[in-house]
């Protein structure tokens, strides 16, 4: 099992009247701390890293990209 | 060419009695530039004449004039009253854009230069005729070189640098034309994600502050300051305690989202969250500081592309730093996310002389453009602590468009969203650079005027 990784889902907008209930299917593959934002459409969380496939597979959603660090841009 | 060619074609060492006058034509006005010449009885013989020939003769065969017509130059080698009238004719009808003495060159690491650098190593062991020429040759053929790298003539950057006197407000408000916009942000809700602000600072006292927490296991305080430093651009106060203005909308609604860490960092979640919040709080702006680098060929985030476009259907600007990755010249980075997603407006630096910062990102990957230029270098803002100072990024010229963006809101409710980012890149001021470097071009607060 390796370890988890924070991820962005993206569900697809057409999707939204059941966006409770993908988050559920989500949640019930693996997917924890998870924050949804219905405007956006867009689902962050945490989930082993190898589980992503099957939050991929999850009904309603478009895709799944585990997330990335920012920084400031000065110097 | 070889070196010893080179030193042969030296004005002094050929022997000819005296050097001529440089002419460089402005673009595409060198054939009316040879007219007036050859109108005003001046021979003149053209490079490309002797393209066929084996040699080129240093004289062009006793011409008046040389002209190098590929480089947009004559080299005049007869003077006189004539010339002089014929010049400034053709300088006021902007057909010759500079006039000098021609110079003497001679081939680089000569034996006398090198035991002079060994054994002197000072500025006085230069002071003989040739070494002296030498160096003004040199620094004339560097001078060039710069200047058309650049596009434009070294007398008028240095203007335009030493045009900006910070006595009574930052070269970046002055270069925007914020001071002539008489606007206030009044009214107008700028988002800040950042690295979080110090609300105590003395220039914002009595301000309307909204904070917020998303950097999770981080303090609330801005203990990095950039936060500081991006929103006192965007917003500051229209008289400092101290120093030079450097804010922009001076009474805009001031939400600050702490998305990144004290560290500086942050991920996904804690920026999402953050423009949700903002978009929920009303406003109008969002500015976010703040990148990771992208490859070349890399697309842009779905994710963001979907974001950008939620908000913009809701009224609201979002405004990105487009990265600093570029080392300029030699290596030019391509916009980073999530400035790259085309619904987010990506903002590239230029510096005094109004050219790209070194470091600012240019639109490398296809679709993936910077949209528009701000001031980024040298950038003095609020810090933590009643500081001030002055900081370098794309994350400087970003809040300078969301300082405006909210005057150009605050004018007028119809620039909101799409609306606001078209009315941002209508009034740009165009700058002879490329759009891959500057887009649109440089940031005004108001339209139809020269910096």
């Amino acid at each position: 099992m390796g370890g988890k990784v924070g991820v962005t889902i993206r569900i697809a907008r057409n999707e939204a009247p059941r966006l409770g209930e993908v988050v559920d299917d989500l949640r019930s593959q693996g997917l924890s701390e998870v924050e949804s934002h219905a405007r956006f459409m867009i689902v962050n969380g945490n989930v082993d890293s190898d589980a992503l496939d099957s939050l991929r597979s999850v009904k309603g959603v478009e895709s799944v990209r585990e997330d990335r660090v920012y920084k400031t841009q000065s110097h | 060419m070889a070196k010893s060619t080179r030193r042969a074609i030296s004005a002094q060492d050929d022997g000819m009695s005296g050097l001529g006058m440089v002419m460089r034509f402005t673009p595409k006005a060198g054939g009316d530039g040879v007219r007036r010449l050859e109108s005003g009885g001046f021979r003149v013989a053209s490079s490309k004449d002797f393209r066929s020939a084996p040699a080129v003769p240093n004289d062009f065969e006793g011409a008046d004039v040389q002209y190098f017509e590929r480089f947009g130059i004559a080299i005049v080698r007869r003077d006189g009253d004539r010339l002089k009238s014929m010049l400034e004719s053709a300088m006021q009808a902007r057909v010759v854009s500079s006039a000098r003495p021609e110079r003497s060159y001679r081939a680089l690491g000569t034996p006398m230069l090198k035991r002079q650098v060994l054994q002197g190593g000072a500025a006085g062991a230069f002071s003989t005729m040739p070494d002296r020429d030498y160096l003004l040759g040199y620094r004339d053929g560097v001078n060039e070189l710069i200047d058309r790298l650049l596009n434009r003539g070294g007398a008028e950057v240095a203007a335009l640098a030493a045009a900006f006197d910070e006595t009574s407000s930052t070269w970046g408000l002055q270069a925007t034309r914020v001071l002539e916009s008489g606007l206030s942000g009044a009214g107008i809700k700028v988002a800040v994600l950042d690295t979080g602000f110090d609300e105590t600072h003395q220039d914002f006292v009595g301000r309307s502050v909204t904070k917020k927490l998303f950097a999770t296991r981080n303090s609330e305080e801005d203990i990095h300051g950039h936060g500081t430093h991006c929103i006192g651009t965007a917003c500051g106060p229209l008289r400092p305690t101290t120093g030079p203005r450097y804010g922009i909308a001076y009474e805009a609604e001031i939400y600050a989202g702490k998305v990144l860490g004290d560290d500086g960092r942050g991920t996904d979640r804690s920026i999402i969250a953050g423009m949700e919040w903002a978009l929920d709080e009303g406003c109008q702006v969002i500015s976010m500081s703040l990148g990771a680098a992208t490859q070349i060929g890399d697309s842009p985030s779905d994710d963001y592309e979907q974001i950008g476009q939620v908000c913009l259907d809701a009224g609201t600007l979002v405004v990105a730093a487009a990265g600093n990755e570029s080392a300029r010249p030699q290596s030019i980075a391509p916009v980073g996310s999530p400035a790259n997603a085309s619904t987010i407006l990506a903002v590239g630096a230029i510096d005094r002389t109004l050219s790209p910062a070194s470091f600012s990102c240019g639109g490398i990957n296809p679709g993936q453009e910077v949209d528009i230029a701000a001031p980024g270098v040298d950038i003095l803002s609020s810090l933590p602590n009643d500081s001030y100072d002055r900081w370098n990024g794309t994350s400087m010229a970003t809040p300078h468009v969301a300082g405006v963006a909210a005057l150009i809101a605050q004018s007028d409710p119809k620039f909101r969203g799409w609306a606001l980012w078209a009315r941002l890149i209508q009034i740009t001021k165009p700058l002879s650079l490329p759009s891959r470097d500057v887009g649109r071009g440089l940031l005004q607060a108001k339209g139809g005027g020269e910096v």
